[in-house]
Formats: structure tokens, sequence, C-alpha cells
């Protein structure tokens, strides 16, 4: 009996490897290197055309005394702690509006989405003109309950939360994967709450959240690490695009102004360094968020 | 025939065939320019007179119009560039050993010196222009004759200016009388002229340069016409109006300072549209001057470059020396460029164009050093700098004083910091 | 009126009402594209019905570039970039939720891991390894690599597989199914609206992306829509109108796809049947 059990978990080991062999094989060959590569360009000055230079620990040394790292730095973070929040609680109420099969559901899903198909282009100029303080909507309808809205665009106090309110037109993606996390939960649990007589709130506290936890797990740690690497939308709207981290760099966001170091100016070692930092922080709210995910994620539903 | 006589013909006929093949065989040239529509569409005639020289040879034309150029640079990076294509920041490339220089190859004796001048760095010529364009101020006939302002002269000065502008400005018709958007670049022209810089005569320094007494007179004038006379609209009404062009052509805003870039917006918005036809309702004039003192303006030029990694960088040499002699003839004929050489200019008579001449007349005005060429490791950090401190002006954080010499403490900062 | 239909009717005032901030957008790409000049377009507050109707914006920009070819090209990319990354992601996700294997889990981080890295910073090594290859030009940067699985989807796919009882996985071997049968007929099909849903999302990635194929392509007949649609992007001009035509036209597809796509995430075979 016991080689029988040694000779399945054997089995079951090396089918674990074959089946993770496809990503091994790709992260070897196309990963790997160009990751190992950039470590490696950390700790050199190096202007892509040119031969690199050894520099060691330098590029870091002076991150930490430039002060547009730390601005970019609070920029980014500001934008995820209001924008993440956000998509999640906006991507899970849609998918519980558009969970109940009544007629037209398809097409209401449909609709949702379609501001996430398109081009970031499309979607940005309407917004400049939403948040355009003369003629734009938002401060027109302010303006009917007596409050005066801000520049948004061209205020250094609003550009950022300007920008994240603009995710909740594209949560599409967040929509669709609550949905198919609802998807997955049996009726039966629902039908059981309502026989034990819970109420609307009790059951989506007591059953759909943490039955939905593995999604809500799976898109807390994606969304931090796309919100942490924002770099599109900040491109398009600072100060209604009027160039980088305008105006005066309240919207120079991390990948923004690692993008100008790298890009524009050629300073890859450096740029390099910056995203080894952005890296860092990364792994370790990932690794909170996990370490956390065990009193707050259950995934068998046994 | 004795046999050697046979065996020479044998052999001049393989020769004649091999170099027959040869001949018929084609060589794909990749040129690369941001340009798109009727822009791409007259590069290709450019290159068409090319082809019919060189049979053999034909030109591939690919535009590119967002992330030009990422794609550049990871295209040289990684040693597939295309042959030949268009530039504009020419030092920083050039610096980094990216670019081939023409100076032995291209004969520039047709092409204005100016813009040879601004594609010269550390003593070699690096691009063949394009074309090109000189800062101008704009007007909207309309508005001035609406509300009896003459026409500005060619010699006038920031008095005269302020005071035009004053007079368009209408804030009940949502009408302005200048757009001010602060640009490190553009505004180079205005400081020199008034006898401030942004850099030291050697590159190493703004301080005593950017915040000396003559630069903040100038860009407190500039700025100014914004924050205390407000005759020029804010960003947010700007981009109301769709841009600042829309906004000047529908006649909200009177006076502009721009390029050539303003007939390509008319001619993509009315096709077929000459400048003669344009001057009936914008005309342009210099930029004015500080009372008793002497215009300039800042030119902008693109170029053709070849990049060192060309697969056919003898071909390429070979257009560049063509585009020189050709001197921008078919994009002038054709009224979509200004001519790189003088002698197309006199021969299509542009100089008595309407509004061309006054780029043509303009182009000696440009100022003489500008900074990005003076010191292209650093001139990025510098322009941030000092965009930085314009922002900071406009948005009332700080007064012009205080913003230049909070530019300059960065700087000195970031120059100790990297050890420059 | 019953309670049930009370319940129904607000449901339908929120999906309509919120249905007309989110179609926002497309309408306004619509009437943009039907304008016939800028003046129309830049107008305060915006016109949402054109003063007249210009269809002819429509046929101008399918003149001017071979849109069938880029069609073409599209579809090579997302469909097989599409089977790869479902193939690839859906086997390692369920090796790292189902079957136990030393390093599993330090393995699964360096998977997520490699979601942390900045794009812009591996690039260039990148496209200097696509060079080496030979592919620069070519469709396949932009699809092999999907066949060696994507971290997002592999992250995905594993929330998913990990809801389902293992208990499940444990009657399939006793019964003696292999591991791969296991996988193959049991996981893969319970955990359909998840699969449906890394077929729609990537598909639809892979169909607007415009970095990748901005980067590794060059010749015009490998041109993809998305390239093509923003030929209409100028630096210092963009035709607005044209603009907006040529994005209706790429954009379609892609909604059609949804729509018929998210249709399937419904009504897979749910878990409660075997369970209850």
């Amino acid at each position: 009996m016991r080689t029988r059990t040694t000779s399945l978990r054997r089995k079951e080991e090396i089918a674990g490897y074959l089946f993770i062999l496809p990503w091994i094989i790709g992260f070897a060959v196309f990963t790997a290197g160009p990751i190992a590569f950039s470590f490696f360009l950390s700790f050199h000055e190096w202007n892509i055309f040119n031969k690199m230079k050894w520099i060691g620990l330098k590029n870091y040394a002076r991150l930490f005394s430039d002060p547009l790292f730390y601005q970019s730095l609070k920029v980014t973070l500001e934008y995820t702690v209001i924008a993440v929040p956000l998509s999640l609680i906006t991507g899970l109420a849609l998918a519980l509006l558009l969970y109940p099969k009544v007629k037209g559901t398809s097409v209401f899903r449909t609709i949702f989405y379609t501001p996430s198909v398109l081009p970031m282009v499309a979607t940005a100029t309407l917004w400049i003109w939403i948040y355009n303080p003369q003629y734009g909507i938002l401060n027109y309808l302010l303006s009917k309950i007596g409050i005066k809205g801000p520049d948004w665009l061209y205020s250094t106090e609003w550009v950022v939360p300007a920008i994240a309110f603009m995710g909740v037109w594209t949560v599409g993606p967040n929509m669709i994967i609550y949905l198919a996390g609802l998807e997955d939960v049996p009726q039966v649990y629902w039908d059981a709450a309502k026989v034990d007589g819970a109420n609307w709130w009790q059951r989506f506290r007591y059953v759909t959240l943490p039955l939905l936890s593995p999604t809500t797990f799976f898109l807390l740690v994606t969304n931090t690490i796309g919100a942490l690497q924002a770099f599109t939308q900040a491109y398009v709207m600072g100060g209604g695009g009027q160039g980088f981290g305008a105006p005066a760099n309240a919207s120079l966001f991390y990948c923004l102004y690692l993008y100008q170091q790298g890009w524009s100016w050629f300073n890859m070692g450096y740029a390099s360094a910056m995203s080894w930092i952005l890296t860092l922080i990364i792994f370790t709210l990932t690794m909170v968020i996990f370490r956390t995910s065990r009193s707050w994620v259950f995934y068998e539903r046994g | 025939m004795k046999p050697f006589g046979r065996f020479l013909l044998v052999l001049i006929i393989i020769a004649l065939m091999i170099s027959s093949l040869a001949y018929a065989k084609k060589v794909y040239i990749r040129a690369t320019t941001w340009d798109i529509a009727e822009g791409v569409k007259w590069i290709k005639e450019v290159f068409k007179e090319y082809e019919k020289l060189h049979p053999n040879v034909v030109i591939n034309v690919q535009s590119i119009t967002q992330g030009y150029s990422d794609k550049l640079v990871t295209s040289i990076a990684g040693g597939t560039p295309p042959d030949i294509f268009m530039w504009w920041d020419y030092p920083r490339l050039a610096s980094l050993g990216v670019l081939e220089p023409l100076e032995n190859v291209v004969d520039f004796s047709g092409v204005y010196p100016t813009l040879v001048k601004w594609v010269t760095y550390k003593g070699h010529i690096w691009g063949v222009a394009k074309d090109w364009t000189t800062r101008v101020i704009w007007y909207n006939k309309k508005i001035f004759d609406k509300y009896g302002v003459p026409y500005p002269k060619e010699d006038w000065t920031w008095e005269d200016f302020l005071e035009t502008a004053k007079k368009l400005t209408h804030p009940k018709d949502g009408v302005y009388g200048f757009a001010v958007v602060p640009d490190p670049y553009a505004w180079e022209a205005w400081v020199k002229m008034n006898g401030g810089d942004y850099l030291s005569p050697d590159a190493k320094t703004m301080k005593g340069y950017l915040n000396s007494k003559q630069t903040i007179e100038a860009i407190k004038f500039l700025t100014d016409l914004y924050l205390v006379y407000g005759v020029s609209p804010s960003p947010s009404v700007r981009e109301a109006a769709g841009g600042t062009y829309a906004m000047f052509e529908s006649g909200k805003l009177a006076m502009i300072d721009s390029g050539s870039w303003f007939i390509g917006y008319m001619k993509a918005r009315n096709p077929g549209i000459t400048t003669k036809e344009l001057a009936k309702r914008f005309g342009c004039t210099f930029l004015p001057h500080p009372k008793g003192k002497e215009t300039m303006t800042m030119l902008h030029n693109a170029a053709w470059v070849v990049p060192k990694k060309s697969k056919h960088k003898d071909i390429a040499l070979d257009i560049e020396k063509f585009l020189a002699k050709e001197g921008g003839r078919v994009m002038a004929k054709a009224g979509w460029a200004l001519p790189i050489s003088d002698k197309v200019a006199k021969e299509l008579n542009l100089y008595s164009d309407p509004i061309l001449g006054v780029f043509l007349r303009s182009l000696p005005y440009s100022v003489k050093d500008p900074s990005f060429l003076k010191r292209e490791d650093w001139w990025k950090n510098f322009s941030k700098y000092i965009g930085d401190a314009f922002d900071m002006i406009m948005l009332k954080k700080m007064t012009v004083e205080q913003a230049l010499n909070w530019a300059v403490d960065q700087s000195e900062q970031a120059l100790k910091r990297e050890g420059k | 009126m019953k309670r049930s239909s009370i319940k129904l009717l607000v449901l339908y005032i929120a999906l309509i009402s919120l249905s007309v901030v989110f179609l926002m957008p497309f309408l306004w790409m619509v009437t943009t594209a039907l304008k016939g000049s800028e003046d129309e377009i830049f107008t305060y507050p915006p016109d949402i019905i054109p003063k007249s109707f210009h269809f002819e914006n429509f046929k101008r920009v399918w003149e001017l570039y071979p849109w069938l070819t880029f069609l073409n090209n599209t579809l090579i990319i997302a469909v097989l970039s599409t089977v790869g990354v479902v193939i690839s992601s859906s086997m390692a996700a369920f090796a790292f939720a189902v079957l136990r294997f030393r390093g599993r889990d330090k393995l699964f981080i360096l998977v997520i891991s490699t979601m942390m890295i900045p794009y812009y910073t591996t690039l260039i090594p990148q496209y200097i390894l696509f060079a080496k290859l030979g592919w620069i030009d070519t469709l396949k940067p932009l699809w092999v690599p999907a066949f060696f699985g994507s971290a997002y989807f592999i992250f995905l796919l594993r929330q998913f597989f990990k809801s389902i009882p293992v208990e499940l996985y444990e009657a399939a071997r006793i019964d003696g199914a292999s591991i791969f049968q296991t996988f193959y007929k049991i996981y893969f099909p319970l955990a359909r609206p998840a699969v449906i849903t890394v077929i729609i999302l990537h598909f639809m990635a892979a169909w607007s992306d415009f970095f990748g194929p901005l980067i590794y392509l060059q010749s015009e007949e490998k041109y993809t829509l998305v390239l093509g649609l923003n030929s209409f992007r100028g630096m210092y001009y963009t035709s607005w109108h044209y603009l907006m035509a040529a994005t209706i036209m790429v954009v379609t597809p892609m909604i059609v796809v949804f729509l018929i796509g998210q249709k399937k995430i419904i009504g897979g075979i749910t878990i409660s049947g075997m369970k209850s």
C-alpha cells in the first residue's frame, strides 16, 4: 500500500513538472534573459548605443537623492490607493447587476464592456471634455448642486484623482472576471442561505463575498501591479495631454519618469535601477497580500 | 576566329549577362518618417525622382506617428535600423555614435547655411534637412478688421505687441489676443533677443543665466500676458476650442506663435489651398523684439539621417547627396514645404509669397547658438527644469524670479549629484 | 405589482441608466465618424447628432489602406496566440492548483514575479533576442511566446482550479483516470467560465495590441488593424473623423466577439450538480 502511494505521488510530481514545462521553457528562452539583463544593467551606466560602464550601486544612490524619484513614487502610490479599490468595487457592482439572467443581460454586458475595447485616445479625448473646467459636464453638474469644481487636469491637487476616476469606465475586464467567478458559485449556496432566512446584505456578506474571495484576491494582486505600472493614462491625460507629468510634475507617474529617463534621455542604467526598485515594492506588496490571503481567501467549497 | 578571341567573346557575354542581372536585381531601401497622409505622399514623390535616376532602387517609406522614437531606438539597438530616417534630435544620436557623418559625402554648398549649422554638432554634419520652419507670429485678419486694429508690421516691439494683443482681447465675445503656451525651446528666442540666456557660454551651468535680470524680464513679459493682462486664453479654454490652431482659425484667437505647421494644418482641412489664398485670411510676421534690439527666432528642422548600421549605407548616402542637390524643389513646387536651398526659393519666386516670404526672410534671424546644440548630454534635464519652472509660474505657485531661481537650484543639485 | 416585478423594474432602471453612461464613448465615436469637419467635432457642448451624415468617411478610410491584409494578420496573431495561451496557461494553472510537487509554491511566486517588472526595461534585450532569431518583421514575436503561457492567465485559472474540491481529483484518480484525463475531462470543463473569460480577454488584448506590432513589424503587408488605425493620428494633426471611422471598423468585430463569447460563460456545467 505504501509503495502504491509513493508511486502515485511520484507520478503526480513528474506530471506537475511536465504540466509547467512549457512555461519553464518559455521563461528560460524569452523572459529570463531580458530580466537578468535589466538587473545587470542597473549597476551600469548605459546609453543604449555604447558600451556599458560598471558603476556599482551609483544608480541606486542617485535615485535616493533624486527629488523626482520621490515625487513619481508619491504620485503612483496616490493613484494606486484610489484606483485599485475603485475598480474592484465598480467591477463587482456591475457584475452583481449583470448576474441575474433577465432578458437582455448579454446586451447590457456588452454595452458595459465597450469602453474597455476602445483605444485610450478615444476615451481620453472624451474625458478631457468631461473634465474641462469651463465647458465640461462634470463641473456643470457640480455647479447645479452649488459646488465650484476644480480645474481637474490642470490642477496639481486634482490631476491624479481625475486620472484614477477615469478607470471606472474601463472596468470591463474586472467585471467579466467577477462574472465568471459568480458563474462558478453553485446556486445551492444562495438557495440555502435564503432558506435560512438571510436577507440580501447577509447573503452578499456571508455567502457571495467569501465565495468570490479567490477572484478578489486575483484582481487585487493584478490590479495593484497594473496601477503601480500605470503609464498610458498619465501619458495621455496629464495637463490635458500637455506633456510629461504636466502640470509641474503633478502627474509624473513612476513609469512615466522611468520611460523618460530610459527612452527620452537614454539613461537606461538609471531606468533599470528604477524598475528594480518598483519591482521590489510590488513584490513586497504582493507578498503582504499573499500572507494575509490565508485569513480571507477561501478556496475549497467542500 | 582564334580560340582566344572566342574565349574573350564568351567572357564578355557572360560579364554582360551578370551585370544586367545585377542591374535588374532591385535594392530595397527602408525609409521612416513621422509624417502622415499628404506629408508621406510628398516624401514618396521626392523619392520617386531618385528612383527614376536609379531604376534598381526601390525606396519603401514607412510612416510611424505614435511611438516613433521608441521604435527607432529599439531597432537601432537591435541592429535592424531603417536605411535612412527622419530625425530632429541629432546631437543626442550623433554624440552616441549612431549616425553617419555626411560632410565628406554630401555637397552642402546649395543648402541654407543656417540649416547646415543647425545640424552640425561636434564638427560634423549629420543630416540633410527635409524641411524647416522658423517661429513667427500668425494673425487672423478677420479679428483685426473686426476691432479695427491695424495688421502688425514686420518690425515691431514688445510694447506694440502687448498693445495689439490688448486691443484684440474681448472676453465678452470669447476673443483673445494671443495664446501663451510655455515651451522652453520656443521661448529661447524671446529670452535671447532680450539679452538673456538659459545656459552659460560653456554650457556648464544655468546659474547667473536662467536667473539673470534679462531672462527674468523676458519670461515675465510672456507670462504676464496671461497672468496680468489676461490677453491669453487658459489651457482649458484652448482645449475646449479643439486646440490652439482650431481656436485661431475659428476667429477666437487673434495671434499665435507658431511655425509653418499651420499651413499643413490648413491644407489638411482644405485640400489644395495655396498660401496666396491662405494669406487672404491669415498673415504672419516676425516675432516682436524689445525696444532697440533686434528680433530673433527659433528654427525647427527635421532632417534625413543615415544610421551607421544601415544595410545599404552607400545607397542611403547617395540619397542624402541627391536630397541636398534637389534642395527641396519637389515639395516646394507643390507648395508643401519650404525649400532648403536659396536657389530653389528664388527660382520659384517664393520671396514674394505673402506667407512663405516671411519664413524665408526670418531664417537669418535664427538664434545663433541654440542651447540644445551646446550641451546634448544635459539639455534634456535643463529643459525639464525650465519647463517645470514655467508651469509653476503659470499655476501662480511661484513668481518668475522664484521659479527661475528654483530651477537653477534644482539643476545645480542634479549636476552635483551626477558629478557633471 | 408583485415584489419580484418591482425588483425587476429597479434592476432595469439601473441597467438602462448605466448603459447611457457606458455607451457614451462609443456613441461619441460614431457621431464623430459621421461628421464633416473639425468645426463640427469641436463644438461645446458637443453635438450628438451631426449636421449632415458623411458616410463617405468610411469609404475614404476603407480605400486608404489594405484593411483585409491587416485583418488577416490580426486574425493570425489573435487566433494563434489565444490557442497557445489557453492550452499552456491552463496546464500550468492546473499543476499549480492541484498537483503536489516540490518547489511548487516558489515556482508560482516566480510566475507572478514576471508580471512585476516594467515592460519598458526588458524591451531592448527582448528585441535583440527576437532579432537574433530572425523574427523581426514577422508575426512570430506576437504569437509564439503565447504558447509558453502567460503569468496573468496562469494566475487567473489557478484561482478557479483551486476552487474545485480536491476530492474530485482524488476520486477520479482512484477510478483509474490518468492525471492528464483528470485535467482534460474534469477540470477543464468545470472551469469553463474562467476558460471562456481567458479566451475573450486574451483575444481582445491581442487584437488591440499597439506597442508589440509597432516595435516588431516593418513592412505594411505585415501590419495589423491597430497599426493601420494609428496612421490616422499625426504628431501635429489628427483627422478625428477618419480616425474614429477607422476605430469603429476595428473595434466592432471585438464587440461582436464579446457578445457571442460572454454568452458561453453562462451555462457551463456547474459544480453544484455534482456536489449537492
